[in-house]
């Protein structure tokens, strides 16, 4: 078990450093001092070794009133700010200590092969992710006023979430059996001739980085709503990118994640290699043979900003895409007053202009 | 007293004279060959069953197989002879003529008078016509004759059908209030969707990159090749320029026509 997080402070004042999304700097709030990822990162590199040596918590987890079950998936640290325990998930990689807010990193959970390959650093602040989401909900027609007002937008939390990318090449056989037709017409009869075709394309489709979300807390269909990342913009990992923000390891295997990534490469070259097939009437499949093979799986962690509430009792979850700030949500509760109101609103304009233009042609 | 009875006749006979609208044209005969192309025995019997249909009606039926038109067109000619002959019946005079030029092969079928006109509409001499006109450029001249003097008796008794259409009343249009609330169910529908936004991807197009695409085999093989042949549907096309809807195309004159060659 590692009981050794580190806090990023600023080496001017000694305050907490975050990463601030619109610099792309790490920042401290206290003296205003920004510093590189990098800088950090080799100063801290040093730092992570010494404390490597440090003596474990003292504190165990399974002194504290947990259940053996719980226990076994929760982790102990100590913070090096104001050495209070923090006790997370053994996934967490990167959180905040609840007692004095500093952002802190456990390097544990990059050692080795737990290492990212990649990060996409957060581009869009947390002021952006709350304005999306004001946005997101002013939008809503039937979102009941009460839902948006009770909702602690400033909760929003920046989360790096661990994804599997997958690149891969498909081989791709297609057969189709295809018509076209065409009509004339004489004096006295039509002539429709059909003309029947077989059609093969042979072909390999690349795909670089397709995700698929490695944490068994984030729903699929959350994660891939928020897509596209751009993966121009992914750089190597560092752990400097992630101060202030939530962050958790992989829990969920790359073979695991696999199957999903290579249907939708599967799914993605039938499509565009049919797309060759134009200029007919009608275009039948025939034969689908499609072979995905992997060329590289890379570990990245990817911006997130996610929002979670309740409302009448049930939970609501919602996503920004910190890179992009496109959003997604769970389905929002709504407020059947208004759907009848508008219902019945349009009906009535309807009906008005309806019966207008019916006046109009009995009397005009 | 002899004086007395012979003045008496002479009255009556002019009271009948007056009240008693006996045309000119009756006693001409309703039928006139002048060509010569009846026998008499057809050109009584013509004349008798053009008298019937004329006593039934109250509608004059004359045929009038002439020798050439004097410089007139056949319409002309047919206008002239109707009134040179003071043809029709009763207060309007109506009636029907059919007067074939021998000469130039030309017909016309000529009514005049508002019930003749009202009965032979522009869709009936049409037909009337297409009736006899076999016959006539046949030389079965007595056979066309009569077929026209039948349908004049057909027509006659017919009625009219004439295409009034409905004034439309707000309940004509009672089906169109039903969409407003469809429509507006849809759009609420619609807007209801918009509070959805999650769903897994099942396809990856966003991430194959410039030139990823290598297209190794391409064949469109042509196989065979199906013919299929509809008949179109034949559609009646009326030629005279009406329907039975009962449009007669009258002129200044009174008279409508329908004229042709034979």
């Amino acid at each position: 078990m590692a009981d050794q997080v580190n806090e990023y402070k600023c080496s001017n004042c000694g305050g907490p450093l975050r990463f601030d999304p619109a610099s792309q700097m790490l920042v401290c709030d206290n003296c205003g001092s920004v510093y590189q990822p990098e800088e950090i990162e080799a100063l801290y590199l040093e730092h992570s070794l010494a404390a490597a040596q440090l003596e474990p918590s003292d504190v165990s987890i399974n002194d504290l009133q947990w259940s053996a079950e719980e226990a076994e998936h929760m982790r102990a640290y100590t913070c090096p700010s104001c050495g209070a325990q923090i006790i997370c998930d053994e996934n967490t990689a990167a959180t905040s200590c609840p007692y004095c807010g500093n952002p802190t990193v456990v390097p544990a959970q990059f050692a080795g092969s737990l290492r990212p390959d990649y990060i996409i650093p957060f581009k869009y602040s947390k002021e952006q992710a709350i304005a999306k989401l004001k946005e997101f909900y002013k939008d809503k027609t039937f979102l009941p006023s009460e839902f948006s007002s009770r909702n602690h937008l400033e909760e929003i939390k920046g989360v790096y979430v661990p994804f599997w990318l997958f690149s891969g090449r498909a081989d791709t056989d297609l057969a189709f059996t295809a018509t076209r037709t065409h009509t004339h017409r004489t004096s006295d009869e039509y002539i429709t001739t059909t003309e029947h075709y077989r059609i093969l394309r042979q072909g390999s489709v690349n795909f670089d980085y397709v995700p698929a979300d490695a944490s068994t807390k984030m729903a699929d269909d959350f994660m891939d709503a928020i897509e596209p990342y751009d993966f121009d913009e992914m750089v190597p990992f560092q752990m400097s990118y992630l101060p202030g923000y939530l962050a958790d390891k992989y829990d969920v295997e790359a073979q695991d994640d696999e199957v999903r990534a290579f249907s939708r490469m599967s799914n993605s070259a039938v499509s565009t290699i049919s797309g060759t097939v134009s200029g007919y009437s009608t275009v039948l499949p025939e034969r689908q043979n499609v072979r995905v093979r992997r060329k590289s799986t890379d570990y990245a962690f990817l911006p997130v900003w996610m929002l979670a509430t309740r409302y009448q009792g049930k939970p609501y979850l919602f996503a920004v895409n910190g890179q992009t700030g496109k959003m997604v949500g769970d389905d929002l509760p709504v407020d059947s007053k208004k759907v009848f109101l508008r219902f019945i609103t349009i009906t009535l304009i309807l009906e008005l202009i309806v019966l207008a233009a019916v006046w109009m042609a009995v009397h005009g | 007293m002899k004086r007395i009875i012979t003045l008496l006749s002479a009255v009556i006979t002019a009271v009948l004279m007056v009240f008693l609208p006996v045309s000119a044209a009756d006693s001409a005969g309703n039928v006139r060959d002048d060509y010569g192309i009846l026998s008499s025995a057809e050109l009584a019997k013509l004349n008798e069953i053009a008298a019937s249909v004329s006593d039934q009606y109250g509608v004059g039926t004359y045929i009038r197989v002439v020798n050439g038109t004097e410089g007139m067109n056949i319409e002309s000619y047919a206008e002239y002879l109707y009134n040179a002959e003071d043809m029709g019946l009763g207060a309007e005079r109506d009636g029907i003529l059919l007067i074939i030029d021998m000469k130039d092969h030309y017909y016309d079928i000529a009514a005049y008078g508002s019930t003749a006109n009202q009965q032979f509409t522009d869709y009936r001499k049409d037909q009337m016509a297409k009736n006899f006109l076999e016959d006539l450029s046949s030389g079965y001249y007595y056979n066309a004759f009569r077929t026209f003097l039948e349908d004049c008796d057909y027509y006659l008794r017919t009625e009219v059908i004439i295409y009034k259409p409905t004034p439309r009343t707000v309940s004509d249009y009672a089906g169109f209030f039903a969409f407003p609330p469809i429509a507006a169910l849809i759009t609420v529908l619609l807007q209801r969707r918009r509070n959805k936004t999650r769903g897994i991807r099942t396809t990856a197009e966003a991430y194959i990159p410039q030139g990823g695409v290598n297209l190794t085999n391409m064949i469109d093989m042509y196989l065979y090749r199906e013919v299929h042949r509809a008949p179109i549907p034949k559609v009646e096309v009326s030629s005279g320029g009406g329907h039975e809807t009962g449009h007669t195309t009258i002129n200044s004159h009174g008279f409508s026509h329908h004229s042709g060659k034979f």
